[in-house]
């Protein structure tokens, strides 16, 4: 899965999650101060991840920092995609 | 005021027979999919027991009926506390306290409430039927703290999208200076601001997180300072049943090893309400490990925002 099918698979994901479209998120988006997500949704989104790209959430690895903005949710996928293969 | 310690002389947990996994109560309430699988591989929530068919009575009353039954002289119970954290659990012209307070006999006690401190109300009840038995002369009075309720409606069986709740009832038979197991201390901290309970404002709901782990760590200090302890003596944490992430991240703050806190119940039971802390303490029983001379610390956490513990020194009787 290449850099841009992630991305759009975060923007699809969020989408079925908060029930409204996402068509101009950049990976600068902020997941919490631009699109007013809490952490009970990001969990959710990640829930939705998870099961669209087929990796495992470990739920002790997460960190903050993986959430801040749609392009580092991009890396935390990737990152994780790299441990399944 | 005498010096009498409270005691905990008999514990009774009831949970009905029907177990279902949370994904049935997800689809009942139209929980999005990833909602309920965030609640099981982030929460670590997997089944609930409950009963449709059985009422509130019956399920409180299901576990004090163990008690009373098994009390030589039920007439020593002087007090009955019903611990419940949804503020009305009857129609406002029945006083379930006192409904239950004579389906179980108990033709001279005292029944009331404690409901103000949400999920936290059982450990305070504990805390209050105490206080009440040392204001007696009498060394041989008993209090009766019973806890369970039905999580009926949508907005209680999913809290904040963080708990689902199942159903459970416990009764524990509370003495002054009698020969159960000890109650060391008891320590709370409140936090002011979130007394809508279940109908918290977002914002609110995000303080409520966000001090969650630093408030319940300050109150388990407390009661620890209080009985001149140090996490070092606890034998065992005794947890409330909420989500595995949210204690993970307790337990990190507090420098606890994971194998010194008891978990299993979160999956088996979810979370129920008042109960968790004795449902588990009893369980932890049952299956035989409570050690004698161990020290147990027992957790609640009430929206509003109580956040409670109690230090349980078990002297290996029957309770």
């Amino acid at each position: 899965m290449d850099r841009s099918s992630v991305v759009k698979t975060i923007t699809g994901a969020l989408s079925d999650i908060m029930q409204r479209e996402y068509s101009d998120v950049t990976e600068e988006t902020r997941l919490f101060e631009d699109l007013h997500l809490d952490s009970t949704s990001v969990l959710t989104l990640l829930m939705a991840l998870e099961d669209q790209t087929g990796i495992e959430v470990d739920p002790e690895s997460l960190q903050m920092e993986n959430f801040q903005t749609i392009g580092t949710l991009a890396d935390y996928i990737e990152g994780n995609l790299d441990v399944s293969v | 005021m005498s010096s009498r310690v409270t005691t905990l002389e008999r514990i009774a947990a009831y949970t009905p027979s029907n177990s279902v996994p949370i994904e049935a109560v997800g689809e009942s309430l139209g929980l999005h999919r990833y909602v309920v699988r965030m609640f099981r591989n982030i929460h670590g929530f997997d089944r609930l027991h409950e009963d449709a068919q059985l009422d509130l009575f019956g399920l409180v009353t299901a576990a004090a009926d163990l008690v009373v039954k098994a009390t030589p002289d039920p007439s020593v119970i002087k007090y009955l506390l019903f611990a419940h954290t949804v503020l009305d659990v009857t129609p406002s012209h029945v006083d379930a306290a006192d409904v239950i307070r004579e389906a179980l006999g108990l033709a001279d006690a005292d029944a009331f409430a404690v409901t103000q401190q949400h999920c936290a109300s059982g450990l305070a009840a504990i805390d209050i039927a105490g206080e009440l038995l040392r204001s007696e002369d009498d060394p041989t009075a008993r209090a009766l703290v019973i806890t369970g309720e039905k999580p009926v409606t949508a907005r209680f069986r999913v809290v904040n999208n963080t708990t689902i709740l199942g159903e459970a009832s416990t009764a524990c038979l509370v003495g002054a200076g009698g020969t159960g197991d000890v109650v060391r201390a008891y320590g709370t901290k409140t936090q002011v601001l979130l007394s809508d309970g279940v109908y918290l404002a977002e914002d609110l709901v995000t303080e409520f997180n966000d001090n969650y782990t630093a408030f319940l760590a300050e109150a388990i200090h407390k009661a620890l300072s209080q009985a001149g302890l140090t996490l070092d003596d606890i034998t065992m944490l005794v947890p409330h049943n909420v989500s595995r992430l949210l204690w993970w991240r307790t337990l990190d703050e507090l420098g606890i090893d994971r194998s010194r806190a008891f978990f299993d119940n979160i999956g088996r039971y979810s979370h129920c309400c008042c109960a968790d802390p004795f449902l588990n303490y009893a369980t932890l029983r049952d299956e035989g490990r409570l050690v004698e001379g161990g020290l147990y610390l027992l957790t609640s956490v009430g929206l509003g925002a109580t956040y409670a513990a109690m230090v349980i020194e078990h002297r290996g009787g029957t309770a």
